[in-house]
């Protein structure tokens, strides 16, 4: 199998794997795919990816009762499998569907695995649906601050939202879910599509890089149109959804990707930057690729990943070019490259009342003596 | 001859405990407890030696009248941010015939690893044996009659600011009580609060302290790492006063009557009136708000552990969940936050190692008094065994930690 696009997608658990399964069904041949699962039926019903049964010993591929620990130690029983296929590999997508014992506890230990390696991770984690049993949905909020602090990015989206997106709540289940999978095989694919299938305009590999590096929480948000307006009906489609989206800090970064058929016109694309421009904010950071699929005659879709704590100094000061010679994406930022914590703008002694006269507890050069909620702008 | 009565003190950033432990019928029980609010301590460490003294010296007074024992020596439990870790690796050749590791090679290593030249500033608190090495096969606990041509050692020194400790002894000095021996406290309360299970499967135990987070991880019998935060309860008031504008002990109220370490459902559309103070007019303010505060410094402390151990490399061997201890148990919702940081089990750590008078409630809160008293205790009345823990260097706490 090709590694030389040095991207990765992997799938943890059930639905991580089924969804994982339908982007590659959206972009061919062309995606180098894993499925990581306990469960030795499921694993084996999924097509297109590369399937790693996982604790096999522990478990008898019977899954894990939806216990986490489980699958955290499953995973960790095949670390060794999988970081053999990592070889080559720079940038990988991993796509969980949280609530479950694979999910919730694999998918972090697999992210740290590729931390291991130096490898940037942007991760797609699912939330249950809001009528799921208020035990997967627990399991799902203990599983997010494991997937936060593995990831260099982390894309949590709630299914709801997801139905929701791609029209599908009215639709007939089996119907709906196949609609849910395609959405969200475009979000998936955005990366590889932008870097692999351009149209006018290619992303930057290093930029790509640099942002995911900024770590941090991102929202998906999409929007298509047809028609004469097509253009400026799909900017303000996702520029809604930007502004409404739950939590509504306002974005620090868009990665925006305009997918599209061959009649996509320069003007038009003038009128989406135009559009989406004007109407973030001032210190909002844009950066946008164009991907060209004939399947899109006709139409115009907008793909956004909305970062709202990217800061230029955290992804490195914008990312310098791969040096000549290395295959896309090597450019990768490395951990040790990258920019640390910001740094609080208030200076020592301020805001520290009660421990002002006495030595500070600095943490990764972040004095923790001034309130938490100051030095991470948390709003009251 | 019968053990004299044991006496414990944690002079803690909130409060100040001292424990009397009765011996009889071969066992240890917790008799008598007296506690007072601490003034003249911040992050663990004396800032006003007279004010830490008053409380400690109405703390001893309560303890000898519930116990009718005169206090005259004690052991003193030990933390602060100062604290400070590091593993010191100790390695010989195996010469002896058909190279087989002899105990005199054991001690030898043993001695090694845990002499080490520190700072005159800093002083060694514990040095703790983790694991043999016998040339390339490591967890090693019992090397002798193997044969090799290498035997290594690591040994987890925890070591902390001389002058700290000094402040400390001052207080005491000052109160007229003589310290037999220092311990660090999260240690001390593992003894009361861990079961042997627990630190074979892999635990991690959080004291979270008014001062200080402290935390040790046991795993296969030995404690695997173990350090301190500058970072505690007094930080929730501090940040909750700033942000409301209001005096530190209405915070500290506000902390322990709506205080939750996770914003709950219901907190949006409650609101708090606080009554007018002398130089604080009345304010009101959103459940929310005060939760979204706490939240985030204990989501964050909670964080700067977790990234300690994964540094150490230690999170993957805790299979036995998460043990709490301190004052900060009692805060709301803590121990989900702890299991969503940890993506692990949390349970409070119960004193469930010597038994307690009917008197007294077994709480999180006297795991560290509990602790120092087993631990003189599990070391008999020999004087010998209770010198200045830096002075000796065979094992001192391997029984400790292998009971």
């Amino acid at each position: 199998m090709s590694t030389e696009t040095g991207l990765l997608l992997v799938g943890v658990g059930g639905g991580g794997c089924q969804f994982a399964a339908a982007a590659r069904q959206t972009f061919g041949e062309r995606l180098r795919a894993v499925g990581l699962d306990t469960d030795r039926q499921a694993i084996g019903g999924v097509e297109g990816l590369r399937g790693l049964l996982l604790g096999e010993p522990r478990l008898d591929g019977m899954g894990t009762g939806g216990d986490p620990v489980k699958g955290r130690l499953a995973m960790q029983d095949d670390a060794e499998a999988f970081t053999r296929e990592l070889d080559g590999v720079h940038v990988a997508v991993v796509v969980v569907a949280l609530g479950g014992g694979t999910g919730g506890g694999a998918a972090p230990e697999a992210l740290r695995l590729l931390r291991q390696k130096e490898i940037t991770t942007l991760c797609f984690a699912l939330l249950p649906f809001p009528f799921e049993d208020a035990a997967r949905r627990q399991a799902a909020e203990r599983a997010l601050p494991q997937l936060d602090e593995s990831a260099d990015t982390v894309v949590v989206i709630p299914q709801g939202g997801l139905w929701e997106s791609a029209g599908a709540n009215d639709l007939p289940f089996a119907a709906a879910a196949r609609e849910a999978r395609r959405v969200f095989g475009h979000a998936l694919t955005l990366l590889w599509r932008l870097l692999l299938a351009p149209g006018f305009i290619r992303f930057d590999p290093a930029r790509l890089c640099a942002v995911l590096a900024s770590r941090g929480r991102a929202r998906f948000c999409l929007s298509e149109a047809v028609g004469p307006a097509r253009a400026r009906d799909a900017a303000e489609g996702l520029l809604a959804q930007i502004g409404t989206a739950e939590p509504a800090a306002p974005p620090r970064a868009v990665v925006l990707g305009v997918l599209a058929g061959d009649d996509l016109r320069l003007a038009e694309l003038g009128d989406i930057m135009r559009t989406v421009g004007e109407n973030l904010p001032k210190d909002c950071r844009l950066d946008m690729g164009t991907i060209a699929d004939s399947l899109y005659d006709g139409c115009i879709c907008l793909i956004a990943l909305v970062f709202e704590t990217w800061s230029e100094a955290a992804a490195g000061g914008g990312g310098a070019a791969p040096p000549a010679g290395r295959p896309p994406l090597s450019g990768a930022v490395r951990r040790g490259q990258r920019g640390g914590a910001a740094k609080s703008k208030l200076g020592y002694g301020a805001g520290r009342r009660r421990f002002r006269d006495i030595e500070a507890t600095i943490f990764n050069g972040e004095d923790l003596d001034i309130p938490t909620y100051v030095r991470k702008h948390i709003a009251l | 001859m019968a053990m004299p009565p044991l006496v414990a003190i944690e002079l803690g950033t909130t409060r100040t405990v001292v424990a009397v432990g009765e011996c009889g019928d071969d066992r240890l029980t917790l008799t008598a407890v007296g506690t007072y609010p601490t003034t003249g301590v911040r992050k663990g460490q004396i800032v006003a030696v007279e004010q830490a003294e008053a409380g400690l010296v109405a703390a001893l007074r309560q303890a000898e009248q519930n116990s009718n024992v005169t206090i005259g020596q004690v052991l003193l439990a030990v933390t602060g941010g100062h604290i400070q870790t590091m593993v010191n690796l100790g390695n010989i050749p195996i010469q002896g015939r058909d190279h087989l590791v002899t105990q005199d090679d054991v001690n030898e290593v043993t001695e090694l690893a845990a002499s080490l030249n520190l700072d005159d500033s800093r002083r060694i608190l514990h040095t703790l044996a983790q694991a043999f090495t016998v040339d390339d096969m490591g967890g090693v606990f019992n090397p002798v009659g193997m044969t090799g041509s290498q035997l290594a050692l690591n040994m987890l020194v925890i070591h902390g600011a001389r002058a700290r400790f000094e402040n400390v002894m001052t207080v005491l000095r000052q109160a007229s009580v003589d310290v037999q021996d220092t311990v660090f406290g999260v240690c001390a309360a593992s003894l009361a609060v861990l079961t042997p299970e627990q630190k074979r499967a892999g635990v991690l135990l959080i004291d979270l302290g008014g001062g200080t987070t402290d935390y040790a991880v046991f795993a296969n019998d030995v404690i695997a790492a173990a350090g301190s935060i500058g970072v505690g309860g007094d930080h929730i008031t501090n940040d909750i006063a700033l942000a409301f504008n209001i005096p530190s002990v209405q915070a500290e109220d506000l902390k322990r009557r709506e205080g939750s370490a996770l914003i709950e459902p219901d907190a949006s559309g409650r609101r708090l009136t606080l009554p007018q103070g002398p130089g604080f007019p009345d304010r009101t303010f959103g459940v929310r708000a005060l939760q979204t505060v706490i939240h985030a410094r204990m989501d964050e402390t909670l964080r700067v552990v977790r990234s300690r151990l994964d540094e150490e490399g230690v999170l993957p061997l805790l299979g036995a969940g998460v043990v709490l201890t301190g004052g900060g148990t009692r805060l709301r919702n803590i121990h989900a936050l702890v299991q969503q940081t940890f993506g692990l089990p949390c349970m409070d750590g119960v004193i469930c190692n010597l038994a307690c008078a009917s008197s007294i409630e077994p709480s999180p809160d006297l795991a560290t008094v509990a602790g120092l008293l087993l631990y003189r205790y599990e070391h008999g009345g020999d004087d010998m065994l209770i010198r200045p823990v830096g002075k000796r260097i065979k094992r001192l706490f391997e029984g400790m930690f292998k009971r």
